[in-house]
């Protein structure tokens, strides 16, 4: 019985774990051509806020980059974000997924040396998957 | 059928947002003035309120489509011996181009409808107003020009706009944006002179405030204010 007790256990957080690995948070990284004022670029915030899956954003003007990470267990689509942006008038030009945390998309932001208007960009791409212009 | 279409869709657009354009008309009326942005992202709603002199505007206006925004507006304009224009109507804008850059954005709009006016108060008559818009802006720069026309029964009258602003600092997403610029205006129904407006412009996510001393060779230190809350 005390076998039986045990081996359930295991088994209970064996899933469990194997859960969230299936559905863990991610961190998502978009590139947004002419987004340059912040009030138009608020409607951005404004969607990405009231999709279920958004736990955190952040928004770069000067290198036009628009950031979120998810929540465990929920995830977004790029269709879903590529509307988003289309709809506030900017133009997607790529997506990044990654398992980041939002200080370091901050921080790889900051220190990336993207200039907008220049495709010849350099920025880290470990543990990042990179979806080109939409 | 040039009128009929946009009367058709600005009624379209009243009746979906009653309770939006009600609360909004009633955060207007204090303040009886406004002028237009046309960049209203999809979904959006954006309130107005525009004085300066001689002209006061008022404007509700939802982005339909990531091109496209209908609003409804009012304008007031006290020409020479105080006499009095005003135009109320429901105004389309189109983004008819968009191109981006490597350090902003240009947009050329065209806009317009039909508009119901009254001239030194006498019985009403319809209309229509409409114009082109130009600007570009990057995050340190914006400048404008725009071309306005209202026709009504034989009565014409014409404002040119043109802004030039310069921001000392790139603001970060979610901190104050701090403008300063000038806006030259020049309406048919003045003395045909160009008014210049030394201004500076706050903004954050969801408002927008531009405020300046409006002057011309006739007069000097009108306040001038425009106001923009976006939800």
């Amino acid at each position: 019985m005390k076998k039986l007790v045990i081996q359930s256990c295991v088994l209970m957080l064996a899933s469990s774990f194997s859960l969230t690995a299936l559905a863990a948070a991610e961190s998502i990284k978009m590139r947004v051509e002419g987004m340059v004022c912040a009030f138009c670029a608020s409607s951005i915030e404004k969607k990405l806020k009231a999709l279920p899956a958004t736990s955190e954003i952040y928004i770069n003007l000067e290198k036009r980059v628009v950031a979120i990470t998810t929540k465990d267990g929920k995830a977004v689509s790029d269709d879903e974000l590529k509307k988003i942006i289309v709809d506030a008038g900017y133009q997607l030009q790529s997506v990044e997924r990654g398992k980041f945390t939002m200080a370091d998309i901050k921080n790889q932001v900051k220190a990336d040396r993207y200039k907008p208007g220049n495709e010849t960009h350099q920025h880290d791409h470990k543990d990042s998957k990179h979806h080109g212009k939409h | 059928m040039g009128i009929f279409i946009p009367v058709v869709l600005g009624l379209a657009f009243v009746k979906a947002y009653l309770k939006k354009i009600g609360l909004a008309l009633a955060l207007l009326l204090p303040l009886q003035a406004s002028y237009a942005g046309l960049f209203i992202p999809k979904d959006m709603t954006m309130i107005m309120a525009m004085r300066t002199g001689e002209m006061t505007t008022t404007e509700l206006s939802y982005g339909l489509k990531p091109n496209l925004s209908m609003a409804v507006n009012h304008f007031e304009f006290t020409g020479h011996h105080d006499r009095i224009s005003r135009y109320t109507g429901v105004q389309a804008a189109y983004l008819l181009d968009r191109h981006y850059g490597s350090q902003g954005i240009a947009n050329w709009y065209v806009f317009g409808g039909p508009v119901t006016s009254t001239y030194m108060n006498a019985d009403s008559k319809n209309g229509a107003q409409g114009g082109l818009w130009f600007d570009y802006e990057t995050l340190r720069i914006y400048t404008r020009v725009s071309a306005q026309r209202f026709l009504v029964h034989q009565r014409e009258q014409s404002v040119y706009t043109a802004q030039a602003l310069w921001a000392p600092y790139a603001a970060e997403f979610g901190e104050v944006a701090s403008w300063v610029g000038v806006q030259a205006m020049r309406d048919s129904m003045q003395t045909g002179q160009t008014a210049l407006t030394p201004m500076l412009r706050f903004f954050e996510r969801s408002w927008w405030l531009d405020i300046g001393v409006k002057a011309n060779t006739e007069r000097r230190g009108d306040l001038f204010m425009n106001v923009m809350f976006l939800f």
